[in-house]
């Protein structure tokens, strides 16, 4: 078979892998309506990529016998399920067998003149139907020239060979994540414990292929980034309208840092794919703390259970780079302080309904991340330690008071980075701190808040790194800052979108809130 | 002043869309004209001509322009084809162009949230305010997402003079010239599947990548372990010399080859410049000189494995 026929085999694998694990998170209802379907599509990509790659992994741990074996395992067990599934969903979809909820719930105000949520194309949409296909168009032109332009260069960046790369082509050339190379502490590789999901995604690319070409292994962050914007665009389309959504996903694709820099997602480097998983991660909390079960109709309840998808999320991206653990637990403080918030300040949650559902809430989430970082973590003790910084073991109040030296640089370095070099990155930081000082109230709604706060926990845990590591913060942050604000792209621009267009239904939820 | 309704006409502003249009078939036809009609190496010939006077700069360009030739060869003609369609169907396409904008102009437009209208407290915008900052804020985001593009573009047209659908391997690309040639030795010296065991001033992740499948082990001196490598031995790392490891630690990872290869003035012995000689030879020809290599390799079987 030709190269481009395994590679499409290869994401065709992956993707029809991932609906079938997004189907039984729905316990195998049919998604109802376009803008779901749109949604799962773009989370079936993540999932599949993901857990396609954890999969290996745990196969192999668990003597499964060899990770080049297991993509055509994930595809007759996983894909091929998939794409019956999918055949189901689109055949339920062209019969209108499911009613599909493109009439709008009622979120808009009378006579508002924003896109509203409908995702109706009728004429009298007064032309958001005309303008979403429109953007639905631009991203997908966008998406294929990002593809083609990463494939058009073989892996030449410094990390994408050093740390992930070479780990990606010994892991199939040796045909075992218990190589014996990747477990030699004098073996020449960057990073030996960095997580495994990019390198094991390219060596899955390298089984299809039955060769390793580093080219299109690249082809890992351009699907991270579609899986993304799919899922940015399908959640956004639930909470805030058609129109506003592909606004937004289109401003998102448009993102120079992520786009059309080369460490984004034109290079087979971590970040972006960090950012994609996080960035979903966030995107299914927000869309939990935004949801008022009470007053959703069909069209905004979230097609896969919120929590859930979010902890998933999270475990990828600590299951792709370091930092998905710090952001992690900034997201996991964040919850934790919400609800402790909430439990102060109203006594109905105290209730033992209310208690129950907040646990099984926590647990929904912390499963997930259990089940991909347990065996994770379990493995990587046997990875060697070189050049690892070592955060966690070096934390103390002595180093942190030893470090704050290092802060004002930080602090300045950081500012300079978000808001004096936007020409570089975007405009995004510019957009979410006006979006948060232009409408205050609406920052200080919990489902915005939390946008905002994972935003400084990640920067406090950026600096507190800078504090903390062996080397000085300028080589050391001043090398990296701009990579870590990368993963933090679409936070940002979930931020000024919630911001800018209300679900008018949360704002006047908020409104009649009793102030304290 | 009301809009129009959908399906009337405004004669005027479709009037100015046939202009834009037929003028955009002609300068993209005439364009994809020109750029098919003349041979690529002219524009590369005018390319090398305005860049630096520099070897890279040069290569570069006419690199750069080949790209962007075939870029235009193959996206002008759409163009032309995608603008003479919409000027054949006009009308429709005016209505189309209204409807996005109508559009456009719905999604941005700021929406005074409810609740709000009686609320004392002040505010800090306007709603008309919010919908210009929007737009504008809109504008200037894809405004420079446009800059980015045409960088981009340019870019990938410097990518292009070096990689033209090389691989990785082949080109060895973004890596020192002595990383390079030092590859390129270590291939032809050593089988494919040897394992060779480094002393060296570098850390030698783009060996280790490049020489696969053969396997490349090194120590890491303590001190060199959190030191920021930089390109052209700005920053010399602390390394272990051969015989500064006990000789276990050496044969724990059972090498084939020994491999002692240095830049660093600090680690350079002159006397040992020429010890390899196949690797002098090697040189010499590589860069068609006499004298001897400034930097020191020198690769020993260890006995397991024969040299080819």
């Amino acid at each position: 078979m030709s190269t481009a026929a395994l590679l499409l085999l290869t994401v065709l694998s992956w993707w029809l892998g991932g609906v079938t694990i997004v189907s039984a998170l729905r316990r195998g209802t049919v998604p109802a309506g376009q803008h779901a379907g749109v949604e799962i599509a773009g989370l079936s990509l993540l999932v599949g990529m993901g857990l396609s790659s954890w999969g290996a992994f745990v196969w192999d741990l668990a003597g499964g016998g060899g990770i080049r074996r297991f993509p055509l395992i994930w595809t007759a067990a996983l894909a091929v399920p998939g794409a019956w599934i999918a055949g189901r969903w689109w055949r339920s979809s062209r019969g209108g067998r499911v009613a599909a909820p493109l009439s709008p719930t009622p979120v808009q105000p009378a006579g508002s003149p924003s896109g509203g949520t409908s995702l109706s194309l009728s004429p009298r949409d007064g032309g958001v139907g005309a303008w979403v296909r429109l953007a639905r168009g631009l991203v997908l032109v966008i998406w294929a020239s990002l593809v083609a332009q990463t494939l058009l260069t073989p892996q030449r960046l410094w990390d994408e060979r050093a740390i992930f790369g070479i780990k990606a082509a010994v892991l199939y050339e040796d045909d075992t994540v218990r190589s014996p190379a990747l477990l030699d502490p004098d073996f020449v590789q960057g990073h030996p414990r960095y997580p495994l999901l990019l390198p094991l995604a390219e060596a899955s690319i390298y089984s299809w292929l039955g060769r390793v070409d580093d080219r299109w292994a690249k082809l890992v962050p351009p699907l991270a980034g579609l899986g993304l914007w799919l899922t940015f665009a399908g959640v956004l389309t639930r909470r805030l309208g058609a129109g506003p959504a592909w606004l937004w996903t289109l401003l998102l694709a448009t993102t120079p840092a992520l786009t059309t820099w080369e460490y984004g997602f034109l290079s087979a480097q971590a970040d972006a794919v960090v950012g994609c998983f996080h960035g979903v991660s966030v995107l299914y909390l927000w869309d939990w703390l935004t949801a008022r079960t009470e007053r959703d109709g069909e069209a905004t309840l979230p097609p896969v259970p919120p929590l859930a998808t979010a902890g998933l999320m999270a475990a990828l991206a600590l299951w792709t780079k370091d930092e998905g653990i710090a952001l992690g637990l900034v997201d996991g403080a964040l919850l934790t302080g919400l609800g402790w918030l909430a439990l102060m300040r109203n006594r109905e949650c105290r209730s033992a309904r209310v208690l129950r559902g907040a646990f099984g809430a926590a647990a929904a989430a912390l499963v997930p991340v259990l089940l991909i970082a347990l065996p994770w973590f379990l493995h990587r003790r046997q990875l060697p330690l070189t050049e690892e910084m070592g955060y966690f073991d070096r934390l103390g109040l002595e180093a942190l008071w030893g470090g704050l030296a290092a802060v004002p640089w930080i602090a300045r370095h950081l500012v300079s980075r978000m808001f004096l070099e936007a020409g570089t990155w975007g405009l995004h930081w510019w957009g979410a701190a006006a979006a948060c000082l232009l409408r205050p109230r609406r920052a200080g709604m919990t489902a915005q808040a939390l946008l905002w706060l994972d935003v400084l926990g990640a920067l406090a845990a950026l600096t507190v790194a800078g504090m903390l590591a062996p080397i000085p913060a300028e080589e050391h942050i001043g090398g990296s800052a701009h990579r870590f604000l990368l993963q933090l792209t679409p936070v940002a621009v979930l931020l000024i979108a919630a911001q800018c267009h209300s679900d008018p239904g949360t704002e006047s939820a908020a409104h009649q809130e009793p102030r304290p | 002043m009301g809009h129009p309704q959908r399906g009337e006409q405004v004669p005027h502003v479709t009037a100015m869309l046939k202009v834009l249009l037929l003028s955009g078939v002609m300068v993209f036809a005439a364009t994809a004209a020109w750029l098919w009609l003349l041979p690529v190496e002219v524009f590369q010939r005018w390319a090398i001509e305005r860049a630096a006077p520099h070897e890279y700069a040069q290569f570069e360009a006419a690199g750069q322009a080949e790209f962007l030739v075939w870029v235009g060869r193959g996206a002008l003609p759409l163009l032309a084809a995608a603008s003479l369609l919409a000027l054949l169907q006009s009308a429709a396409t005016a209505e189309w162009l209204r409807s996005v904008g109508g559009g456009g102009a719905r999604i941005t437009a700021s929406v005074r949230p409810r609740g709000c209208v009686e609320h004392p407290s002040p505010r800090l915008w306007t709603v008309a305010a919010g919908t210009w900052l929007l737009r504008g804020f809109a504008a200037a985001w894809v405004g420079l997402f446009a800059v980015h593009v045409v960088r981009g573009l340019g870019e990938r047209g410097r990518d292009w003079a070096y990689f033209r659908f090389r691989s990785g391997a082949e080109v060895l690309p973004n890596i020192s010239f002595e990383n390079r040639d030092v590859i390129r030795y270590l291939q032809s010296r050593t089988p494919e599947h040897a394992r060779l065991f480094a002393y060296s001033d570098q850390r030698l992740f783009f060996l280790s990548y490049y020489l696969r499948p053969r396997r490349l082990f090194l120590r890491i001196h303590p001190e060199a372990q959190f030191v920021i490598p930089q390109p052209g031995q700005q920053r010399p790392l602390p390394a272990y010399r051969r015989g500064e490891l006990p000789s276990a630690d050496e044969q724990r990872v059972r090498p084939d080859y020994v491999l002692e290869y240095f830049e660093g003035a600090a680690y350079l012995d002159p006397a040992r410049l020429g010890e390899d000689r196949a690797w002098v030879e090697f040189w010499r020809r590589r860069q068609g000189e006499r004298g001897l290599p400034p930097y020191l390799v020198v690769l020993t079987p260890t006995g397991t494995e024969a040299l080819p």
